[in-house]
């Protein structure tokens, strides 16, 4: 007369399924049933507008693929008017600003966070913190526009060439706005490795610096690969610095003080000057490398992620 | 023949019950059969699966992740016999119907009364007013009443632990459950509160169906009229009261367990 | 070889502090310095009477009342598309989904929050591009828009903070109104969110920080410098951000340039308050929990 009947967490997580005999739904049930589908609607959402974003990208890029544009497009010169659109100098522009953003925010992120968790005095390292927690909020466009009456003058006047608009001043801004994304992430890692290790560390009578460099930060491995790939897609992505501090020459940069313009800086310069139409395509090119780079960058977050699940357990059997 | 005699002196009778989580066996084919209005008390070391037992009995093991639970639960529920796992009875009302109590007393943040309150006006649909009359019944019931009368706008944090987990108990209580299942009820409580709410279950006893689970053998000794002894996930021994009333049965429980 | 590094790092590290503390305090303080003196009814209205300017019966041609109006309203609107939608979703990602539809949105929810605000102006763009050439040939970029695709740039942050706060919420607390026989949408409006609340109100503050900063987005989907108070929804407007931008590299005169030292201050205040607010917030939960 027994049954053996299965039920799992998945299937069960609907509504129980009604049989004759069984009383009417209540009308907490049907609510219940309205709201987990009003939800699952919500959280479509993200997932349906990454498909329109690369679809439309798509969409406007697909003449690059007829009538021989595409060579056009991946080349040197940024001539418009000649019917020449090379975005290749933007491409590397892109690439030399973020490397050499990360060059200086990396080490400085990570000499934060060492300092927070035990090489500096225990009130400042505080303090620190919450200063990095505050720079995430202070506006980019606030940093580009100090940038320009700060900085530019100042390396103007120290290099005595130029007009200051440079690789050099955008990547010293975009690593003081990149640095306390990094650093928070390093410092998240820090916060969970630090305390399982530190009581051994001292009972082996380390000192702070031997601990954080020898067991701590080791043991933060994939947290500071992490925070780098992050970094260098935050330091991509950014518009506002490069547009306003970086000189915006379309053209391959030989020296720090060069002047450079970004793939962002591209789409926003072209798009406002509203040139014709067959530039678009080659913009929206632009726009698809800057999704393909996301898109790798958190593909590699998750492959990073992917071995370091939290374990999952039974519930206080 | 033999399933009708079985049920008729019977609340509910559990038969190769195995729940798994995530691929590890918690339970292992368990067979239990519960009296009407008797204790019954489920002993065994941590991790032997007495608490994945109480929550199978009201599938609270599926609010889990990973579970999975095979097997025949059937409780005698609303004058019939449902079986927990495969009558579409819907687990809400299940959960009203066979209330637990956790291990530590978790109240709701908000009033004492809200915290009764919100329970009757959502699950079982109750005014405003049918509502209070059912708070103040409950909290008699849960010998609460006198306490707390006074002061039922008051946040239930401020209340004593051993308060606190009678008002769980006048909470569910007053879901009219036909079952209670107890977690250890009386674990994070000191002695006073623990006589208090053992003498509270002797006499709750006479109305419902009472599984409860326990660390401790001379609180099982006092309370039970069945123990169920848990080890790794199976049952290894089901006393009734005449067998621990025997020094030598319960010698050999005491063995078994630690 | 190892006191060298171990020297070296302890150099490092207060190097890079004093860096920080000396690059953060330097922006600021200049800021500070040079907007301060700026900071007057002026600054807002510029010549145009306060307040006929304020209720907008009187145009404002040199100050920054326009700007803060359009941010106001970028900010509000924005949040009314983004706050229901994203919590919403959160909830859904926290209390129903299954373990393989996590996996795969929780992807695409990270691709949005990762991807550059400039390329969610480029999808508004091509989505007027797209309308002009079907649908609405007299479709143009505008105040909607705009408040559209930031809405869409904050939705992911809005998605995580709820399902974070959530998940945060222990299990044994999550069971009991289950266990009461509540069903789980009743659960989760009167135990989960409850709980949750203060973690969720963080994130939404957040968020609005979020939307009120972004340049890059309304760069491309219809702000201007010049166009007064927004006048509907489907109008061009002004914004703070963009204000600042266009004088740091227009500006003609020492007053408007002031007026940019004057905007950039004013929007600094507003951001960082919104900052306090939910890192107030969030200290409060973290005491609550533990």
């Amino acid at each position: 007369m027994r049954m053996n009947t299965t039920h799992d967490t998945e299937k069960m997580t609907g509504r129980p399924k009604l049989r004759q005999g069984d009383a009417a739904p209540r009308g907490a049930d049907v609510v219940d049933y309205c709201a987990r589908w009003a939800l699952g609607g919500a959280a479509l959402v993200s997932s349906v507008v990454i498909f329109a974003i690369l679809g439309f990208l798509l969409y406007f890029s697909a003449p690059l693929l007829s009538e021989g544009m595409l060579a056009k497009v991946l080349s040197w010169d940024w001539q418009p008017f000649q019917g020449k659109f090379g975005v290749l100098p933007m491409v590397v522009g892109s690439m030399y600003l973020a490397f050499s953003s990360l060059l200086i925010a990396y080490p400085a992120a990570v000499g934060v966070c060492c300092f927070a968790h035990g090489l500096g005095p225990r009130v400042p390292a505080r303090m620190l913190m919450g200063l990095v927690h505050f720079m995430t909020s202070i506006p980019t466009v606030v940093y580009g526009f100090v940038s320009v009456f700060l900085l530019v003058p100042a390396i103007r006047t120290a290099f005595e060439s130029g007009t200051g608009f440079s690789l050099l001043a955008a990547s010293i801004t975009l690593a003081v706005l990149v640095l306390p994304t990094i650093a928070l992430l390093i410092n998240t890692e820090m916060q969970q490795v630090a305390p399982r290790v530190g009581m051994t560390c001292r009972a082996l009578g380390l000192t702070k610096v031997q601990e954080l460099l020898w067991v701590v930060l080791p043991g933060c491995f994939r947290g500071l690969i992490a925070a780098a790939v992050l970094g260098f897609g935050r330091a991509m992505g950014d518009t506002l610095v490069s547009l306003m501090v970086a000189g915006n020459a379309p053209q391959f940069p030989h020296s720090l003080l060069d002047s450079v313009r970004t793939l962002t800086a591209h789409i926003a310069l072209v798009l406002a000057t509203d040139v014709n139409s067959a530039a678009y395509a080659s913009l929206f090119g632009c726009g698809l490398i800057l999704f393909l780079v996301t898109a790798a960058v958190n593909l590699g977050l998750r492959w990073i992620e992917k071995s370091s699940r939290p374990d999952r357990g039974i519930p206080g059997a | 023949m033999v399933v009708m005699q079985q049920e008729q002196n019977s609340a509910g009778i559990i038969e190769d019950l195995n729940v798994v989580f995530f691929g590890q066996r918690v339970l292992h084919n368990v067979h239990v059969r519960l009296k009407p209005h008797e204790l019954a008390v489920i002993v065994g070391r941590s991790g032997s699966g007495k608490s994945t037992f109480l929550r199978s009995l009201n599938r609270l093991n599926e609010c889990f992740p990973g579970c999975r639970t095979v097997g025949s639960v059937r409780l005698f529920l609303e004058d019939r016999w449902i079986d927990v796992y495969d009558s579409g009875f819907p687990a809400p009302r299940l959960r009203q119907r066979v209330a637990m109590v956790f291990q530590s007393p978790n109240v709701l943040p908000m009033s004492i009364e809200r915290n009764v309150a919100l329970p009757l006006r959502l699950v079982m649909g109750m005014s405003r007013s049918e509502a209070g009359h059912q708070v103040e019944r409950a909290l008699r019931e849960a010998q609460l009443w006198d306490e707390v009368k006074d002061r039922l706008k008051q946040p239930a944090m401020t209340l004593s632990g051993g308060q606190q987990q009678r008002l769980c108990l006048a909470r569910v209580l007053a879901l009219e459950p036909q079952f209670l299942l107890l977690d250890e009820p009386t674990a994070s409580l000191d002695f006073r509160a623990s006589m208090k709410i053992e003498e509270l279950l002797l006499r709750l006893k006479e109305k419902y169906t009472i599984v409860a689970v326990s660390h401790s053998l001379s609180q099982a000794r006092r309370l039970a009229d069945q123990i169920v002894v848990l080890k790794e996930g199976s049952v290894v021994q089901c006393l009734d009261a005449q067998d621990f009333e025997r020094s030598a049965t319960f010698q050999s429980l005491i063995e078994e367990i630690f | 070889m190892r006191r060298i590094s171990e020297s070296l790092l302890i150099g490092l590290s207060w190097l890079s502090t004093i860096g920080v503390v000396a690059g953060a305090g330097i922006l600021v303080g200049y800021l500070i310095q040079r907007g301060l003196g700026t900071l007057s009814p002026e600054l807002l209205f510029g010549d145009a009477p306060a307040w006929q300017a304020f209720i907008g019966r009187q145009p404002v041609w040199d100050g920054i009342w326009p700007a803060v109006v359009g941010t106001f309203s970028l900010v509000a609107i924005s949040s009314i598309i983004a706050v229901p939608l994203g919590i919403a979703g959160g909830i859904y990602q926290a209390e129903y989904a299954t373990e393989g539809w996590k996996a795969w949105s929780g992807f695409a929810i990270d691709l949005l929050a990762g991807l550059p605000s400039i390329v969610m102006g480029l999808f508004g763009f091509s989505l007027i591009l797209f309308l002009r050439n079907s649908l609405m040939p007299a479709a143009n970029t505008c105040l909607l828009l705009s408040s559209g695709c930031l809405a869409l740039l904050v939705l992911p942050y809005l998605i995580r903070t709820t399902q974070t706060a959530l998940e945060g919420i222990t299990r044994d607390a999550r069971v009991v109104g289950l266990s009461l026989g509540f069903t789980q949408w009743q659960n989760i409006v009167h135990v989960l969110l409850p709980s949750a609340g203060r973690g969720i109100l963080s994130g939404v503050i957040l968020a609005i920080g979020r939307s009120a900063e972004d340049t890059a987005v309304i760069l491309l989907t219809g702000v201007v410098a010049n166009s007064g108070l927004p006048r509907g929804i489907m109008d061009k407007y002004e914004a703070l951000p963009f204000t600042i931008y266009y004088l740091a590299a227009e500006h003609r005169s020492v007053e408007e340039l002031n007026r940019g030292f004057g905007a950039a201050l004013v929007l600094l205040l507003l951001t960082s308050t919104l900052f306090l607010g939910a890192y107030w917030l969030r200290r409060t939960v973290e005491r609550k929990w533990s």
